[in-house]
């Protein structure tokens, strides 16, 4: 479970989000909407902690990240955060690492697992998003929609309850946005709540079960996917 | 003309081994003390950045002939003590080139994306995780060509010593001018500072093809 109480963050002084509140329950699939500049980005960059929340309080599970703009502990915080994994929209792969490097990286130095345990379980994770004749690629061999499958790979490798995703289908053709939609649902039929950060309408009527709305750094809806997309 | 050569030689590869080891001892200390300075000049501490930047300007901005001066001759003058040469020479080396690499480890720092740390963050690393796993690798790369030019540098830099009379391959070959009124000796240093220096460019171009088709 994932949940925000008046949320608030600004840069200097400009107000970027204000009063956010929602709860995100575990196993399901939530759009995240709004147009360019209406905060999405910054509510993303919070929602893997990588901005702090200054006023309000963000919880995750049973752990208070911040509460009413007090953060926890640094150990609490990195507890918590092993929770949710993240796929930016630019990937973000280490490009002097090869795809199964990528992969074992986080393994290796998270949990200390053997060599040959980080690359099994590295190898299985890749096979799973049908990637496996690109183990020894570097990701500027990839395509885009590979790519985004070994930052998917990447974030999931830790087991998170929780995956982030911002602008899915950003870098996609219609052909890999439906894999990557079946990829998805596939990983929410096996418990992942996935949160999409997306302005691409189609696809979040096509996977989300629910649409919050973001306009001018305040929430502006939240409802069903089906109440959302009436006419789409 | 042979017979010549085998008697001079060992005199100027003795030299060439006080060379090699002041070279060795360059990058040893150098590379890591200008990636500790480069990482102090882009943090926010406005004073520390302000230091690092001071001693670049003046490191780079001198030549390196007038800081083995100062270092071997002016320091002792200030601080009574018998200055050892082969310690002069490493020493001034050693902080001459640290600040050239401070300068190339920064632009090398600089160009890698905030994302490659957002991405090491989300994935729970550790903030010496994320450099040494991370940023380090990609910032060798960023900075693979001109770490190797200024390694050839290094080797040509080196016969500046014989300022300070230590006692390496050049100083060595001079002695030997001096001393026979022939030439040969010079020709030799040449030809073991284009090796040495054709050595350096050979292990450049070797790292270069490993890490270079990387990205």
């Amino acid at each position: 479970m994932l949940q925000l109480q008046s949320a608030g963050y600004s840069y200097g002084e400009n107000t970027v989000l204000q009063d956010i509140s929602f709860t995100i329950q575990q196993g399901e699939i939530v759009g995240i909407l709004g147009p360019s500049g209406s905060g999405k980005t910054t509510l993303l960059k919070i929602l893997s902690h990588l901005a702090e929340l200054e006023t309000g309080s963000y919880r995750i599970n049973d752990t208070w990240i911040s509460k009413n703009g007090v953060l926890s502990a640094p150990n609490v915080i990195s507890q918590a955060m092993s929770e949710v994994g993240v796929v930016f929209q630019q990937f973000n792969l280490f490009p002097h690492m090869t795809v199964l490097e990528n992969v074992v990286l986080p393994l290796k130095l998270r949990k200390k697992l053997s060599k040959e345990t980080c690359r099994t379980e590295a190898i299985e994770m890749l096979k799973s998003m049908d990637l496996q004749d690109k183990l020894e690629s570097y990701p500027h061999q990839l395509s885009g929609g590979q790519q985004q499958r070994v930052a998917i790979a990447r974030a999931l490798i830790l087991k998170p309850q929780i995956l982030l995703i911002d602008e899915p289908t950003s870098s996609l053709d219609a052909a890999m946005t439906q894999t990557v939609i079946e990829i998805l649902r596939t990983l929410n039929t096996k418990g992942l709540t996935l949160i999409l950060i997306t302005h691409d309408l189609i696809f979040a009527k096509a996977l989300c079960q629910r649409v919050i709305e973001i306009g001018n750094g305040r929430l502006t809806k939240d409802c069903v996917a089906d109440e959302y997309f009436p006419t789409l | 003309m042979f017979d010549y050569w085998l008697k001079i030689i060992p005199s100027i590869v003795a030299g060439f081994s006080v060379s090699v080891s002041v070279y060795a001892l360059t990058l040893l200390f150098s590379l890591p003390l200008g990636l500790a300075l480069a990482m102090v000049a882009r943090t926010n501490n406005k004073v520390a950045v302000r230091a690092v930047s001071i001693f670049t300007w003046i490191l780079r901005g001198t030549p390196l002939l007038l800081q083995l001066y100062i270092t071997m001759y002016a320091v002792p003058l200030i601080i009574p003590m018998r200055m050892n040469r082969f310690f002069a020479g490493t020493f001034t080396f050693v902080i001459n080139y640290a600040a050239y690499f401070t300068e190339i480890f920064r632009s090398g720092l600089a160009i890698i994306p905030l994302g490659q740390w957002q991405a090491g963050q989300v994935l729970g690393l550790t903030k010496p995780q994320i450099f040494f796993h991370i940023i380090v690798p990609q910032m060798f790369r960023n900075v693979l060509l001109p770490l190797v030019n200024e390694a050839i540098t290094l080797v040509k830099d080196t016969s500046l010593l014989a300022a300070i009379a230590l006692a390496e391959m050049l100083r060595n070959a001079k002695e030997i001018i001096g001393r026979d009124l022939r030439m040969d000796a010079l020709v030799i240093a040449g030809l073991i500072y284009l090796l040495f220096s054709y050595l350096v460019v050979m292990i450049g171009k070797q790292l270069e093809k490993k890490y270079l088709n990387q990205v």
